[in-house]
């Protein structure tokens, strides 16, 4: 590094996080950890049941879907709002950040009344005679998905707002001077473009989905367990903190993995000359 | 773990005021008499607070769980012997128990807990109980044991939709899992607690030989009615679900069932049939701050008259026998610890769970959480 004072003015950040975050977390969960243990096949079994898999896969599962949901319609909003909302954008985008700003209890609680057997949705829908029977909205995973992408979406908006709001306009200009027309602009000019921060608000939405625990329980009806719930119930109830440290640990450790790729791949798009997110 | 059986109570004190069946006068005076005390809890007592001379009782629930316990044992005892005792509603669960136990910074001398504090015990973080000090004969024998003596009785009982399910009246656990003759969803606790033992007995299971439970055939039982399941973590959910109509049954707490019959008039009732009798048991933590003055605390919190204030305001069956006698039939018909109503009852084995609760549970949220 060539600029030595810059690196002292970072001193006290850097420290701080060492001390407050990374010491106490590390301190936590290696220590919580019995390593002795781990040789024990029992509790090696216990650690790699078939229960414990299942939690990781449903919790990687529903993080990816939802993660590409939201992030599809974050970027329609964003595109609708910058690009053709005109008057409307300011609203538009104050009543998606409305949403974000309640409590998350407050949201998953609403969506339950909307959305029950004989909530709004359903007695509409029915008394409509377009259905037969209530739609099976709630405690299940539709339910679940429905809530998560809920609550990601205005988070998911804001980055890509800002990167849709500081687009060079000229660009479309020149496309549409060389005759293209609103789809080929869309995928030949503002989507490349905006990629890095499209790719980035997936992965940020990705690793936000994967520690969710109010959400799942209220929606899921009790049934949908994801892995943060599951890691709560090793500490209260079971009081087995060994495992709970463990399965913290694995989530830590491939949410850094994560991140270690986006930097990369984020620096690789720099380089290719698009605009940084 | 019972995490809100007591806050629980509170909402069923506070309904009980709102509907006229409490005297509001009862719950402003002791507020008001508890106005410091609860000041001083609410800061979070310290070792230096807790080290001068008070009891500090940790439960389930916020003000007027407090409110009611403060009436019924904190206040007399305060009267009696001028020691104050300070009622808390954080919760104590083992996890938190545990992690004061072991960094030496006890901040709680009694403890409203259930029978998972089995494994506390078995983990050394409970002291003995004095029963030189606290008679042993005032708590029902079936729930006492070294270190934890019952407190109060609570069931899990079966509560149905009578307008839903018509003039099919459920009466067995086996009604509850029978899913043609009485259809819609049904409800159990995602925490476990009182669903094994009524899984065994609509497997056919006789009452004498639930002990030591199946396990695995308790599991298979429920995991069998998932596609029906929805399962409730709070008290106001469980009442909520039946309230909604999402489900036609429901394995809740009497307390809950009680005031759920209450507002509708019967429509949402419950029996006492087959229910799952359970003890709130109080335990002290190792190392606790009042050393052995909290014994004679525990001691009067068996004294009848105090027990059935509380089965008034919250609905909690006394433990102690004597109450017996001081029964009025309509309390006598709600209380989970008559005995009429234990006749019709089973009740869980505080000594099988303290070895089994863990591989229970485990599997349990194994089978139900995915």
């Amino acid at each position: 590094m060539s600029n030595r004072p810059a690196v002292f003015l970072l001193l006290p950040g850097i420290l701080l996080v060492l001390a407050f975050y990374v010491l106490p977390i590390g301190e936590f969960l290696l220590g919580a950890i019995q390593w002795d243990t781990l040789a024990d096949p029992a509790v090696r079994d216990r650690l790699t049941s078939d229960t414990v898999g299942r939690v990781f896969s449903v919790t990687l599962q529903i993080s990816l879907l939802v993660s590409v949901i939201v992030t599809l319609l974050a970027v329609a909003i964003a595109y609708f709002i910058n690009f053709h909302a005109g008057r409307w954008r300011r609203v538009i985008l104050l009543t998606v950040l409305l949403s974000l700003w309640l409590s998350v209890l407050v949201r998953a609680f609403g969506l339950v009344a909307i959305l029950r057997n004989n909530g709004l949705l359903n007695t509409l829908l029915l008394d409509l005679g377009l259905l037969d029977q209530p739609l099976a909205l709630l405690r299940n995973m539709t339910g679940v998905i429905i809530g998560m992408v809920h609550y990601m979406l205005p988070i998911a908006l804001l980055p890509l707002h800002a990167a849709f709001a500081g687009f060079d306009v000229t660009l479309i200009r020149s496309a549409q001077s060389m005759g293209a027309g609103e789809s080929r602009t869309l995928l030949r000019i503002v989507l490349p473009v905006v990629s890095p921060a499209v790719i980035g608000v997936f992965l940020m939405s990705f690793v936000l989905c994967l520690g969710f625990y109010v959400t799942p329980a209220i929606m899921g009806g009790g049934r949908t367990v994801m892995v943060a719930e599951y890691i709560s119930v090793q500490v209260q109830q079971l009081v087995a903190w060994s495992n709970a440290g463990v399965f913290s640990l694995v989530l830590l450790l491939g949410v850094a993995l994560l991140f270690g790729l986006s930097l990369a791949f984020s620096r690789m798009a720099r380089r290719r000359g698009g605009r940084g997110s | 773990m019972k995490s809100s059986v007591l806050r629980d109570a509170i909402e069923v004190a506070r309904r009980r005021v709102a509907l006229g069946t409490v005297d509001r006068r009862q719950f402003l005076a002791a507020l008001g008499a508890r106005g410091a005390a609860g000041a001083l809890a609410s800061l979070g007592g310290g070792k230096a607070e807790a080290a001068a001379k008070e009891i500090v009782f940790s439960m389930w629930g916020g003000g007027v769980g407090e409110t009611a316990y403060a009436e019924a044992w904190g206040a007399p005892y305060t009267a009696e012997t001028g020691i104050p005792v300070v009622i808390t509603g954080d919760g104590p669960t083992g996890g938190k128990i545990r992690s004061q136990v072991e960094t030496n910074s006890v901040i709680w001398d009694v403890c409203d807990q259930g029978i998972a504090a089995g494994g506390l015990a078995k983990a050394g973080l409970l002291r003995d109980l004095d029963y030189g000090v606290i008679d042993r004969d005032r708590a029902l024998p079936e729930f006492t044991s070294d270190w934890g003596v019952t407190g109060y009785v609570f069931s899990s009982v079966l509560a149905f939709d009578r307008k839903a399910l018509g003039d099919k009246v459920p009466s067995t656990w086996a009604d509850f899992w029978d899913v043609e003759q009485f259809p819609g969803k049904r409800t159990l606790w995602k925490y476990m607690e009182g669903t094994l033992e009524a899984a065994l007995l609509a497997d056919g299971v006789a009452p004498e030989d639930l002990y030591p439970l199946d396990i695995d055939r308790a599991v298979a039982k429920i995991a069998a009615l998932k596609d029906h399941l929805i399962l409730w973590e709070t008290a106001a959910e469980s009442e909520q679900l039946l309230r909604d109509g999402e489900v036609t049954m429901g394995q809740i707490w009497n307390t809950r069932a009680q005031l759920l019959r209450e507002e509708t008039g019967g429509q949402l009732d419950y029996s006492f049939n087959q229910a799952v009798s359970q003890p709130g048991i109080w335990i002290v933590p190792k190392g606790n701050p009042a050393g052995d003055e909290v014994m004679p605390f525990i001691a009067s919190m068996a004294d009848p008259e105090r027990q059935l204030l509380v089965l008034q305001t919250l609905g909690n069956g006394p433990a102690n026998p004597e109450t017996e006698a001081l029964y009025t039939p309509e309390l006598a018909a709600v209380s989970p610890s008559s005995s009429e109503n234990m006749k019709l009852q089973v009740k869980v084995s505080p000594a099988w769970y303290a070895d089994n609760y863990d591989e229970a549970f485990g599997k349990f949220f194994d089978a139900v959480a995915s």
